[in-house]
């Protein structure tokens, strides 16, 4: 099965919740579809043994043919082609904007001349490897790179899933967000009894229900006082699969890139309770 | 008029908590709340909503079944999986590319207005305040987050206000680089956590590319003594100076979870980081 | 020689619009007529690429001088690569500014 650890709102313990439930499922699966800040590793400190690039297509000038029409840069969407037409003095120009490319093939497939080719360029990384407690897979955007979802659907591609496997999706209800839940079993929502947090689940149980999956609610830094989340829950209809208490402890812990599911620890109940409920989901 | 960006890198580091208490702090300003995904700071500040404006994203392809053929063409070209075997479209997946339209011999297909989300100028006790709000799965964020500030800026602009204070989305893709573009300074919030230290780190190398002057706040600097020096360190070693240490506090926790901004804490300490972090801005904007 | 203005309307006395690729208006000046033609600006709605677009545009046009207040780093490449010379301007209506800088206009 497949389980996203998702929440509306950054900060509020979804890598926290996602290292731990992996660490206390023996032989389970993680993955962490935060591209952009990946920092599950930190936590489980996993072996990589496989690093592959992710690379997409981008045009590039064959040697000759262009005749420096400009179609292409006319029918790009994305403004992604600049022809300069030629002149007495010599050959036009033809100037590819590879950040603005989103690999559609208009410009190949269309191309008059058929004088476009497609060249590959990298935009990240996906890495895969083994933590002491399952498989792991982790991408990672270059600074600057926008197409995440790209590298999520590579990402989830490429890694070895396992009997459960742990998703630690974005933060918010971005497009990376719905392209990393696409496809799972169960969503657990992070959150925390704050204005901030409920109005965050709000928008993550919107994205949900659009994309058709169930899913749970997790009370994160509960200081006792739940009310403002479990009245919102209570009329969604919404399961609280479990509470998890502040704890300068645990937050200095975890601040460390400890795991709070040490064997003997208090914490540890918390997160095999967690695991038992969302398995029988 | 200068503008200043708060941002973390990573999400819940108390980005809104300092822009809430900038806001508070400021004066002459106008606020814009970027991170549209998941706007927070008028649940902090309190909003009196005077002007909804609908925000169109991308266009999206669609098939008018009478008129299509069936013959397949679509469904060759498209790369984004968007087009169904009933030939359909699903519009969360397509990218707007036009792909499908050019080659479709029957004209059945063309291109709509899709709204994508809303945005917002509101009126608050601290001043205006533009906000947004995307629809879930929507890809659009740079360009809403590029609305929301250019309607703050004109907001400025019609009020004669010396600053314009943006709460910046998490992450350092796309709506990032959007709310820094142009900035005169750039907050980064940080906590003494591997993650957050990790966070701050990349976003650093983004206001690098974009030549935008940081300082850094610590927040929660007193969680982890050994973490908040290396972030000393690191800053050091960088050039960048720390504006203000703000510390853990149940004081600070509590007033943030009755929505009202942390300068209104009990907790001198804490409230007396946060002005100074205020005057560091000022001064870093004067030269 | 044409020289293209980016504008806030489309007349001569229109305030110059500081953007280029999000501009509303291009105005172009003809050097020998001393004549005005004005364009809008399609690429202002653009969902991205705006400035390549706006660039593609004058340089189709032949524009030989760009008269506009900043220009993003990818406008920037096209603007440069088609020979178009930049003259940096921040405000003040078309006509006038064209009259101020005529002279270097060659």
């Amino acid at each position: 099965m497949k389980i996203a650890i998702a929440s509306g709102k950054g900060g509020t313990g979804k890598t926290t919740v996602a290292v731990n439930l992996a660490a206390v499922i023996q032989g389970s699966c993680l993955i962490d579809c935060d591209v952009e800040e990946p920092n599950a590793a930190l936590y489980l400190n996993p072996k990589i043994e496989e690093i592959n690039k992710v690379e997409l297509p981008v045009p590039r000038l064959k040697e000759d043919g262009c005749s420096y029409c400009g179609l292409c840069a006319r029918l790009c969407a994305f403004g992604a082609i600049s022809v300069l037409p030629g002149s007495a003095a010599g050959k036009g120009t033809l100037l590819v904007f590879d950040h603005l490319c989103k690999s559609c093939g208009v410009c190949m497939g269309l191309c008059p001349e058929r004088a476009l080719k497609e060249e590959l360029r990298a935009i990240g990384t996906v890495e895969t490897g083994n933590s002491c407690y399952g498989t792991f897979a982790r991408g990672q955007l270059d600074i600057g790179e926008v197409a995440a979802p790209a590298l999520i659907r590579v990402l989830k591609q490429k890694a070895i899933y396992a009997p459960v496997t742990i998703i630690d999706a974005p933060p918010g209800t971005s497009c990376a967000m719905i392209n990393t839940i696409n496809g799972v079993d169960l969503c657990v929502l992070v959150t925390e009894p704050t204005p901030f947090g409920l109005n965050d689940l709000k928008l993550a149980v919107e994205a949900v229900r659009k994309a058709s999956i169930p899913f749970c609610v997790v009370i994160n830094r509960s200081m006792g006082d739940d009310e403002i989340i479990e009245q919102y829950c209570r009329a969604e209809g919404a399961e609280i699969a479990a509470k998890i208490p502040f704890n300068m402890e645990m937050a200095r812990r975890s601040s460390e890139g400890g795991l709070l599911c040490a064997t003997g620890t208090v914490f540890r109940d918390y997160f095999t309770h967690l695991a038992e409920k969302v398995q029988k989901t | 008029m200068k503008q200043i960006v708060v941002i973390s890198g990573k999400g819940g580091t108390g980005k809104t908590v300092v822009s809430g208490a900038l806001a508070a702090l400021a004066q002459d300003k106008v606020m814009a709340d970027c991170d549209v995904d998941a706007p927070n700071l008028h649940l902090l500040i309190g909003a009196e909503y005077l002007e909804e404006n609908l925000f169109y994203g991308g266009q999206k392809a669609f098939i008018d079944t009478e008129v299509c053929v069936k013959c397949g063409k679509c469904l060759e070209v498209c790369r984004f999986g968007s087009i169904t075997a009933e030939f359909r479209v699903k519009q969360q997946l397509c990218e707007s590319c036009g792909y499908c339209l050019m080659v479709c011999p029957a004209g059945a297909i063309g291109m709509d207005k899709n709204p994508a989300g809303k945005w917002f100028v509101s009126k608050t006790a601290y001043g205006t305040l533009v906000h947004a709000r995307l629809e879930p799965g929507e890809d659009n964020s740079g360009k809403l987050v590029a609305i929301v500030r250019k309607a703050a800026k004109e907001k400025a602009e019609q009020e004669g206000a010396k600053y314009v204070i943006i709460d910046g989305p998490p992450g350092t893709g796309c709506p990032v680089m959007a709310a820094l573009s142009g900035v005169d300074t750039a907050l980064v919030v940080t906590e003494p956590g591997l993650s957050a230290i990790h966070d701050m780190k990349r976003v650093l190398e983004l206001t690098d590319r974009f030549k935008i002057g940081a300082m850094a706040v610590i927040n929660k600097y007193d969680i982890s003594a050994d973490n908040s020096s290396a972030i000393r360190r690191f800053c050091a070693d960088k050039g960048i100076d720390i504006a203000g240490e703000i510390p853990f506090s149940a004081e600070i926790y509590g007033c943030v979870m009755k929505g009202r901004p942390a300068v209104e804490a009990r907790d001198a300490n804490g409230v007396e980081q946060m002005k100074k972090i205020w005057n560091n801005i000022k001064k870093r904007l004067q030269t | 020689m044409k020289v293209c203005i980016t504008a806030q309307d489309n007349n001569e006395n229109a305030q110059v619009d500081p953007r280029f690729g999000r501009c509303a208006f291009f105005a172009f000046y003809d050097t020998d007529s001393g004549d005005y033609q004005f364009f809008q600006n399609e690429a202002a709605f653009a969902d991205g690429g705006a400035g390549t677009k706006a660039g593609n545009f004058i340089a189709g046009k032949g524009v030989r001088v760009l008269m506009t207040g900043h220009l993003g780093p990818n406008a920037e490449t096209v603007v440069n690569a088609a020979g178009i010379r930049l003259i940096t301007v921040n405000s003040g209506a078309v006509k006038d500014v064209v009259d101020r800088e005529k002279a270097g206009f060659k």
